[in-house]
């Protein structure tokens, strides 16, 4: 089974996949010892630092040639290592329906191939991942990978949540429990449009519980606007509908200034969302990942489409303050 | 026609129809509708149909296209239907009773394959759809027999066309072909015959068809019997027969039964005809004579005939010279022998018979004239010495030359000696003379001589035959049938009935026009397949 070809397997090569590799930050809380190297002093064969000898110290450590350049003699140069310690990392999907847009290119796909990729870099370093949904819907809303087995449950978990993509709700899953999941990981990362209705606060409060403890929260903005004013402009005419409901009789005109006044508000909101989650750790890059211009062509084309745009951008995500991806080590 | 056409109209519009109809506005779900204000609604609502630009024009194009070709080949379809459709056929079948029909050919005779040919030109004519037609039979043996006018549908009588005891002539078969038409008013012409085509159709009137009947088969038969009487020096007088062969067969072997008895006869072939051959017997004396062709063949209607000869043996002369006595190899004969005579005995209607007169002319001594002017006769001069004749040459005949004689030798005092008639035979001569010396005796007997021999000469005397089968029955003219092993020709082609009788139409272009259509069809749908695989999201 593992071996068919599943819809949310990463438009990625092997080879790519083996290029990236995760940086963390040197402050990000670990699991113990791991296969990640941290600037911390450990006992990795990663050269750190250079330091005075101290009682105590072992006598081995000593580089003595760089001893002997020391004005005084009785100044031993002691060599210190990284430590390899391991990690954990939160990736958090939006499911709303509205994620499942635009049809032809559904951002929903994008997200869960990213997160996909993610699961497979974070596993191939023997950090501990968690998958969580954002918003209740039936499935588990939270997973917990690690060791042999994970990358197989992350794939069942998120074909799970794309097949299930029309019956995720606008609200809030229990964000407490996503937290007590959360608790012992690294880095959060937040894959979203971010143009969520949230009167009642929650994901400024979820995104300030992850920044704590020197956590960071990166951002993965998936911004298709321009791409769907443009099917509304080519259409001219059109029913326009809710995400995830009955169409309306009503039909509509295209209108350049309602659209612009459209994009103002989402610059407006995401504005304010960006000064609502900022808590010290957040890394939400200016840039989002722009979906292309809408075209008119083949559905299976489209597809193909978001794959090169997915395989395209994901190997350059701004993700630098807290997560980067791409370049070897 | 025009409710055929209906449908096809129909669907034309509808087609049409199809392709004005707009797109239906499409449902647009977006994900930042809640940061959209009220658009304004689109006015006027939505119609269906809409007089613009057919929102797909190629696939429309293919299909109007099609149907327009569609009905060009309804209408089309009529005008070759009714083009094709004869109003009238009439038909007239002239058919072969000639003896030769009867010869079986592969265990069926051919008369039965040329009835059978009769019947499926009859079928062939009833399945052309003619709104009238009529049948004209028209039996032809030794004579173009009395056209039978067959009603529609009926069935021709087998006894009616039989083959008859006679020879056939393709003459007779073309000329029956070519009679003006009677009551049936002609549109084809079908010859059923075993007898190959003598030329080909004629230009105008109606198209013939030559439908020869029966295989090759290789045949012997006898063709003449010629009596060659005896001539002078000849002993006994002969039968000269021949005969004809044709096709892959024996030598032919002859028997002749007469008075004296049966003759086997050595069959020569001639050398200068192919296929053509002729045998010698003796005549034994008047009676009646069979000849007969030993061995099976391909028709046997020629194998033996019949004559009756009632010629003496030996030549006979009627002599009336005083010089010489008749020589005993003649017989005397008649007013109908040939007369050999004295001038000075000659009546008036000794003239109208072959006839050798004879005069005074050899004397004894020198003549003192010359040899004047002579016409070459190789019969005459073929045992005379000029240089012998010269100094003894004889005088010249006197008073007029009979009517109808021409001098052949004259002296050089324009005096006739020797004079000859074409028709009757006729000779004038000088007379032999014993009593004279030599030259003159011998120069005189041999010229007579010569002369007699000419006068007994006579050419072969054709005899009335009476071909008769096995059963003895009597076929007239059966040398006609003999060449049955005439190469065989091609059927004739009797699906032309269901043609118009007018010249030839050209193939209608109807069936090109559906074969478009259907191509158009194919298109509008590999389009429309096309259009669905690149559907607009």
């Amino acid at each position: 089974m593992t071996s068919e070809i599943a819809i949310t397997d990463p438009p990625l090569s092997p080879a790519m996949l083996d290029r990236l590799v995760l940086h963390w930050r040197r402050d990000a809380p670990t699991l113990g010892t791991g296969a990640h190297l941290r600037r911390r002093q450990g006992h990795s064969l990663k050269f750190r630092d250079y330091r005075a000898w101290q009682r105590g110290d072992d006598i081995r450590n000593v580089d003595w040639r760089a001893s002997l350049r020391q004005s005084r003699r009785e100044d031993l140069l002691l060599r210190s290592f990284e430590a390899e310690e391991r990690l954990a990392l939160a990736i958090v999907l939006d499911n709303r329906p509205a994620m499942a847009l635009p049809e032809a290119m559904p951002r929903l796909l994008y997200a869960l191939w990213a997160a996909r990729a993610l699961v497979a870099l974070a596993l191939d370093k023997g950090h501990e991942v968690f998958l969580a949904k954002l918003c209740a819907g039936p499935g588990e809303t939270v997973v917990t990978l690690r060791g042999a087995g994970a990358k197989a449950r992350a794939r069942i978990w998120c074909e799970t949540l794309w097949r299930q993509r029309s019956e995720a709700s606008d609200g809030f899953a229990n964000c407490d429990r996503i937290l007590q999941k959360l608790r012992p990981a690294g880095a959060v990362v937040l894959v979203s449009d971010m143009l969520f209705d949230d009167p009642e606060r929650q994901m400024p409060r979820f995104a300030q519980l992850a920044q704590r403890r020197q956590r960071s929260l990166s951002v993965l903005q998936l911004d298709s606007v321009r791409h769907e004013i443009g099917l509304l402009r080519a259409a001219q005419k059109f029913h326009l509908s809710l995400p995830g409901q009955e169409p309306g009789n009503e039909m509509h005109l295209f209108d350049e200034t309602v659209m612009l006044t459209a994009t103002h508000a989402i610059a407006d909101h995401l504005q304010e969302l960006r000064h609502a989650l900022h808590a010290g750790g957040l890394d939400w890059p200016q840039e989002p990942v722009i979906w292309p211009e809408a075209e008119t062509c083949v559905a299976a084309v489209a597809l193909e489409r978001l794959k090169t745009h997915f395989a395209q951008s994901f190997p350059r995500l701004p993700m630098h303050a807290g997560l980067n991806l791409g370049g070897r080590g | 026609m025009i409710w055929t056409a209906v449908p096809v109209v129909l669907a034309a519009a509808a087609v049409l129809l199809w392709h004005m109809q707009k797109p239906r506005p499409p449902h647009i779900a977006v994900s930042f509708v809640r940061f959209v204000p009220a658009l304004p609604p689109a006015p006027g609502g939505w119609s269906r149909i809409a007089l613009t630009i057919p929102r797909d024009p190629l696939t429309l194009g293919c299909l109007l296209a099609a149907a327009a070709l569609c009905l060009w080949t309804l209408f089309d379809a009529e005008r070759s239907y009714q083009a094709t459709r004869p109003d009238h056929l009439g038909l007239r079948v002239i058919f072969d009773r000639s003896h030769s029909m009867s010869a079986a050919d592969g265990g069926e005779t051919r008369f039965a394959r040329a009835f059978a040919r009769l019947e499926a030109a009859l079928v062939a004519l009833g399945n052309a759809g003619a709104v009238g037609q009529c049948v004209e039979v028209i039996g032809v043996a030794g004579a173009i027999g009395a056209a039978q006018l067959m009603q529609p549908g009926s069935s021709p009588q087998a006894e009616t066309l039989a083959p008859l005891p006679q020879g056939g002539d393709p003459a007779l078969l073309v000329a029956a072909a070519a009679r003006p038409q009677g009551e049936c008013a002609l549109t084809h012409v079908l010859v059923l015959t075993d007898i190959a085509q003598p030329g080909g159709a004629p230009a105008d009137g109606p198209p013939w068809g030559w439908d020869q009947i029966g295989a090759p088969l290789g045949n012997s038969g006898l063709r003449s019997l010629d009596f060659r009487p005896a001539a002078f020096g000849q002993t006994s007088s002969e039968i000269r027969i021949e005969g004809v062969s044709s096709g892959q067969i024996p030598p032919a072997r002859l028997r002749l039964e007469g008075p004296g008895g049966l003759q086997d006869l050595n069959v020569i072939p001639d050398p200068d005809a192919e296929g053509r051959w002729s045998a010698l017997a003796t005549y034994i004396g008047a009676g009646d004579y069979r000849a007969s062709l030993l061995g099976g063949d391909g028709y046997a209607g020629d194998d033996v005939v019949l004559a009756r000869l009632d010629r003496p043996t030996g030549a006979l002369a009627e002599w009336r010279l005083d010089t010489l006595a008749r020589p005993a190899a003649l017989e005397a004969g008649g007013p109908d022998a040939p007369l050999v005579t004295q001038n000075d005995r000659v009546a008036p209607d000794d003239l109208s018979r072959p006839i050798l007169i004879t005069y005074p002319g050899f004397e004894a001594g020198l003549s003192g004239r010359a040899i004047g002017p002579f016409r070459d006769d190789a019969v005459l001069f073929a045992a005379l010495n000029f240089d012998a004749l010269e100094p003894v040459l004889p005088l010249p005949m006197p008073g007029v030359l009979p009517p109808g004689f021409v001098p052949v030798l004259t002296d050089d005092q324009g005096g006739t000696i020797i004079a000859r008639r074409a028709q009757p035979f006729g000779l004038i001569l000088p007379q032999p003379r014993l009593d004279l010396p030599d030259p003159q005796r011998s120069l005189s007997l041999a010229l007579f001589f010569a002369g007699l021999a000419d006068l007994l000469t006579l050419p072969p005397e054709p005899q009335p035959l009476r071909w008769v089968t096995t059963d003895e029955i009597e076929v007239s003219d059966a040398w006609r049938e003999s060449l049955t092993a005439r190469p065989a020709a091609v059927p004739a082609d009797l699906t032309v009935f269901s043609k118009t009788s007018a010249a030839e139409e050209a193939m209608p272009v109807w069936p090109w026009a559906v074969l478009a259509a259907l191509a158009l069809i194919l298109a509008e749908r590999m389009l429309r397949l096309a259009r669905r695989a690149e559907r607009i999201l």
